[in-house]
């Protein structure tokens, strides 16, 4: 009987074995499997973080780039600023101070030289605006300010500095409006430009308009021409960088600006919490261009 | 005569701005580099300074507070600079300084920059 019963026992000690080893057996492989597959996560993750730090130092390289870019965009302008103005000064001296009176197409060449270096410098002057704008290098310093007066002066400048024979009425139309927030070099930088540009592209004998409208929370400023006008297409580009240059309607009207003015000029706005936005009636029906500034409080 | 010094390191417009103020009846002298500069405004007396930023051996901005904290003995001239940088920092920064006035070369026609000159001589 116990013989009988230990036989029993050790044919069942001897399937639990067989069990066991085949179950360590699997084990292994399984484990075996987990071992390739960890290996191959590791080299997955090494490759990630490989990628990840070849990312990283191509990023600091566009940056690096970027800076570059931007630095030598400031500096050749900035140096390139010194010589124009020597151009300009010696051509201003030959036509003002000449020691001998020149002869008619002698003074009329003097007057290119001079036309076509102010040209050079307000485009060397507007990269170097846009190059301190992109960088976040330019700093406004808002104070209450009263259109009405920053506009008569401006239509005063511009009508006075440009050489023009073209005629053209200036109207403001005056009327009671709160001071706005903004800095002031920045806003006669942007009146500046949409005046100059109304009067850049009016008609001989034609008249600019400038005038204002209020909510008592924002104000908005406009300036109406009534010159070569501006058609549907060629308003959504007006206020990109070389707006200009893919425009045929300033194009054909040879305008000889920078084609950085009005992008300047939205930049400015937004950065003085304001919106800038043109409308026209369509090729040969005027401009109006219209800014808001918020109230100072 | 009212006696202006020219501090511009660019000979062709250190000599139009000599030229174009002497043809005004001003006496003028200049200085090509910033140490000559600081060096005549402590030995001589001027009615107005025409001050460039970027110059040789010493610049503008140094000019101006090597002035502020060494004042010279004799009743200091009014201090414009005359520059072609527009950096609103830097022009903060010189009027922090004590520059009376900041113009931007090329932003200037000359008769524009001679109206700003007799401005600033004229409350001296």
């Amino acid at each position: 009987m116990i013989i009988f019963i230990s036989l029993f026992l050790l044919i069942i000690v001897l399937i639990i074995n067989v069990f066991y080893r085949k179950r360590a057996k699997e084990l292994e492989e399984r484990n075996k499997k987990l071992e390739v597959l960890t290996a191959d996560n590791a080299k997955v993750n090494q490759e990630l973080e490989n990628t990840l730090s070849l990312l990283t130092e191509a990023n600091q390289k566009l940056k690096e780039l970027d800076k570059l870019k931007d630095d030598f965009v400031s500096i050749t302008s900035h140096e390139l600023r010194t010589p124009m103005t020597a151009i300009r000064s010696y051509a201003w001296m030959a036509l003002h101070k000449s020691d001998t009176p020149l002869s008619k197409n002698l003074e009329k060449y003097i007057i290119r030289i001079l036309l076509s270096t102010e040209r050079m410098i307000n485009l060397v002057n507007d990269m170097l605006s846009i190059s301190r704008i992109e960088t976040n290098r330019i700093e406004i310093n808002p104070e209450p300010i009263d259109l009405i007066s920053i506009c008569k002066d401006i239509a005063d400048e511009v009508y006075y500095s440009k050489a023009t024979d073209k005629n053209i009425q200036f109207v403001l139309l005056e009327q009671p409006i709160p001071k706005v927030l903004a800095d002031p070099e920045k806003l006669r930088e942007v009146l500046i430009n949409i005046v100059g540009n109304a009067l850049k592209f009016s008609h001989t004998g034609g008249k600019i308009t400038i005038g204002f409208f209020t909510d008592g929370k924002v104000v908005e400023t406009f300036v109406k021409d009534e010159g070569i006008g501006i058609s549907r297409e060629d308003l959504g580009r007006l206020f990109q960088k070389f707006g200009r240059l893919d425009n045929s309607y300033t194009a054909t009207a040879s305008s000889g600006g920078s084609g950085l003015g009005l992008y300047i000029s939205k930049k400015l706005i937004e950065l003085m919490h304001g919106r800038i936005w043109a409308s026209s009636g369509g090729e040969g029906k005027g401009a109006t261009f219209t800014f808001s500034l918020p109230v100072a409080v | 005569m009212k006696k202006i010094l020219i501090v511009e390191d660019d000979q062709f417009l250190r000599e139009f701005y000599q030229e174009l103020l002497t043809g005004e009846g001003y006496l003028v002298d200049a200085a090509e580099d910033g140490e000559m500069a600081l060096k005549k405004i402590q030995e001589n007396e001027f009615d107005l300074i025409l001050l460039d930023i970027m110059l040789p051996k010493k610049d503008g901005v140094s000019i101006l507070r090597d002035l502020k904290t060494h004042p010279p003995k004799s009743p200091q001239a009014p201090i414009v600079v005359l520059t072609n940088l527009g950096q609103d920092t830097i022009i903060k920064e010189c009027f922090d300084l004590g520059a009376e006035g900041y113009l931007i070369k090329s932003a200037l026609n000359p008769d524009q920059v001679l109206t700003e000159i007799k401005s600033y001589l004229s409350k001296s």
